[in-house]
């Protein structure tokens, strides 16, 4: 009992309630909505680059080497469904940091690419090397080849 | 009652449950969304795993490589595989100098074809300088070859070799059914008895397909000829012709006093007829009803038939007879005028027409059967049929259905006609070769028909007996894949090295499939499997193989000569 001091009214009081409890929800749900979209934009932006990692055929056809030196010549075909950029080649493991020509360029579908570079590995007759060619999105290609 | 905390527990129900459904639909919203991305991913995935597969079953082999007088690259390559491929680049490799160049093409290459002409680009010619060819397929397989191409001997390490191939196919099939036409009756016998020449016969009975009857004249005399009675000397008269009186033309012949007695026509032929029809005109002078009479000959008596004397005197009279009574059809059936006249007494008769009734009746025995086949490649049709018929002479059609026409081949190709032998039950074997357009003699799903007719104007019923009727299309197979229950004809050769035929060596056979046979080629004797063959002068054995597994079924044939196998993947299709 207030036994005569003054207060608001029950009415009032109700009110400020259902606003204090509207707002604090409100708020609640904008972050729950926040949270959850960023959630849906991760898991959309990961199976996207999935899928085009999965999209994603090339291979060597061709390499070329003049018998002499280390300046390998590869011939890659795209022969899958988007358009795909090689930005690192190995050789025996070893980065290929020396690039001619190719590297970074976009290479259509069913179109070829000529990649020059000066081997990281010494190449000599009869040897067998493991090339493996890396695209932007990650995917790999290996190709053995004898010199 | 109402009160403020009633009040404020509604308002708090409210704004809880309407939390709750927004909680809802965001949870909601995300999973849909959720199984949309991973439905999409999946599908990606799918499609990408069909595409390896394709790759991975195509197969293109080089055939040759060469250049043309006009110095242009011509390569011929095989699609081996089960896919269409298309390809889209042609790289040469020189070796000796690294160099690759890579020319765009645009080739699409069906299983089982081979295409030529494939490199007649602008390429340089490099004559026969060593390069290596590849050939670059949108599904990213690449295909080399290496040119010119290593002939066995170079290098000294070639190697013997045995070889299997596909000859051109012969497959026989018989009539699975026949269906009667018109009235035709089904006496005995079934389809089985139509798949050997051996005697043993379906047997067809014939049905009265038309009678008629034919008025034949046998004498038609107005006596204008020379000699005037040419048709009625056979026997002695005094009639004489006379101009004075005629029905028509200028003449008739006259009897009168002094000039009587009989006047007989020769023999006219009515053995066959069913019935006689006699017809003429006479003139009367003076006449009493005897003094003339008209009598038919039955063959053995002149037989009166009527005193025509007395009529209307001095004017033309008709007498017209039809004769039904069995007696005068004889082979000598005659007619006679008799007179006896007195003074003054005349008679004339002209325009004597005689017609013989005959009737005809016709049979015919009609079937048409009915067979299945294959889908080859037909190159050329062979039918044959063997039957016989146990009434001589009967005019026989055989027509095979030509299903581009639409109706029963008219003419030519897939039809025949003939009178057949005398004899009753002579078999005559017919055939026919047809190596324009055999395939006009199926119909999409390898069917075939064929009606046989007979027809003969008897009045006896009359059997049609069919020995055998084969169907049998000529069809050019690699033999890779054979149908169900047909021979298919290989070669197998073996060879040295250098190339030359390996003569009379041995060589094990043997087929892996479930239910698969041999037998020789040439002499078309069993040949158990596995088994031995025995190579000819040429170094080449014929044989045969057929396959009648219940489904589809790929089986290894595998020829042995020393240590050198050869081997052939066929694939037996499904049973029709």
């Amino acid at each position: 009992m207030l036994n005569g001091e003054r207060a608001v009214s029950e009415v009032i009081a109700s009110l400020i309630l259902l606003l204090i409890v509207s707002v604090l929800g409100a708020s609640l749900y904008s972050y729950t909505l926040t949270v959850t979209e960023f959630q849906q934009n991760t898991l959309q932006g990961e199976v996207q680059r999935e899928a085009e990692r999965a999209q994603e055929r090339f291979r060597v056809i061709a390499v070329g080497w003049s018998g002499s030196g280390d300046l390998l010549n590869l011939t890659i075909l795209n022969y899958g469904k988007l358009d795909i950029q090689i930005d690192d080649v190995y050789v025996n493991s070893e980065r290929v940091t020396d690039f001619h020509a190719g590297r970074g360029e976009k290479t259509y579908t069913s179109r070829l690419r000529q990649l020059s570079f000066n081997s990281p590995v010494s190449i000599s007759d009869g040897n067998k090397y493991e090339i493996v060619v890396v695209s932007d999105r990650g995917v790999s290609h290996v190709h053995s080849w004898e010199s | 009652m109402f009160t403020a905390g009633n009040l404020r527990r509604g308002q708090g129900s409210i704004v809880g449950a309407a939390f709750i459904l927004l909680i809802l639909l965001t949870s909601y919203t995300f999973y849909t969304f959720h199984v949309e991305v991973t439905n999409g991913y999946v599908n990606t995935l799918q499609e990408m795993q069909e595409l390896d597969i394709k790759r991975d079953k195509e197969s293109v082999e080089f055939i040759s490589a060469s250049f043309t007088s006009q110095d242009e690259l011509n390569i011929t390559v095989e699609n081996t595989g089960s896919y269409q491929t298309h390809l889209i680049w042609l790289g040469i490799f020189d070796e000796t100098t690294n160099n690759q160049d890579y020319i765009k093409i645009d080739y699409y290459v069906d299983p089982a074809e081979k295409m030529s002409g494939i490199g007649n680009e602008t390429i340089a010619t490099f004559g026969e300088q060593e390069r290596v060819i590849q050939l670059v397929t949108e599904l990213g397989n690449t295909f080399s070859y290496s040119y010119p191409e290593e002939k066995a001997g170079d290098g000294g390490d070639a190697q013997s070799s045995v070889t299997i191939t596909g000859m051109c196919s012969t497959a026989v099939y018989n009539p699975s059914r026949w269906d009667l036409l018109g009235s035709t009756q089904d006496v005995s016998g079934s389809a089985s008895d139509l798949d050997s020449n051996d005697g043993n016969y379906s047997v067809f009975r014939s049905y009265l397909s038309s009678s008629s009857e034919t008025n034949t004249t046998i004498l038609d005399d107005g006596f204008e000829g020379t000699p005037w009675d040419t048709n009625w000397d056979s026997a002695s008269s005094s009639w004489y012709s006379s101009s004075w009186q005629k029905h028509s033309g200028s003449y008739s012949a006259r009897s009168s006093n002094g000039n009587e007695g009989y006047f007989v026509c020769d023999d006219l032929d009515a053995s066959d007829a069913d019935a006689i029809y006699v017809d003429f005109w006479y003139r009367l002078e003076s006449t009493e009803e005897s003094d003339l009479r008209l009598y038919y000959y039955n063959s053995q008596n002149y037989i009166l038939i009527e005193r025509i004397g007395g009529g209307t005197e001095d004017t033309w009279l008709h007498y017209s007879d039809k004769i039904t009574d069995a007696q005068y059809f004889k082979s000598d059936f005659r007619i006679r005028f008799y007179s006896n006249l007195g003074w003054n007494e005349d008679v004339w008769v002209d325009d004597v027409l005689i017609k013989k009734e005959v009737g005809s009746e016709e049979y015919t025995a009609e079937v048409e059967f009915t067979g299945s086949s294959n889908l080859e490649d037909w190159t050329r049709l062979d039918w044959e049929i063997d039957s016989c018929w146990d009434i001589g002479e009967v005019t026989v059609t055989i027509q095979f259905y030509d299903y581009t026409l639409g109706i029963y081949a008219p003419s030519g190709d897939g039809y025949t006609n003939y009178i057949s032998d005398a004899t009753p039950g002579t078999d005559e074997p017919k055939s026919q070769t047809i190596t324009l357009n055999p395939t006009d003699f199926q119909n999409s799903t390898g069917h075939w028909k064929v009606k046989i007719r007979g027809v003969k104007s008897t009045s006896t019923q009359f059997e049609m007996k069919i020995d055998w009727i084969a169907f049998q299309p000529v069809y050019s197979s690699s033999g890779d894949s054979i149908p169900y229950n047909v021979w298919q004809e290989y070669a197998v050769k073996a060879t040295t090295g250098d190339g030359d035929p390996i003569p009379y060596a041995y060589v094990s056979i043997y087929a892996n499939g479930t239910n698969v046979v041999f037998r020789d080629a040439i002499t078309k004797e069993s040949v158990s499997n596995p088994d031995w063959g025995y190579l000819n002068a040429e170094g080449e054995y014929h044989l045969e193989i057929l396959s009648a597994h219940e489904s589809t079924e790929t089986f290894v044939l595998y020829v042995v000569a020393g240590s050198v196998v050869g081997q052939k993947t066929i694939t037996q299709e499904e049973p029709g």
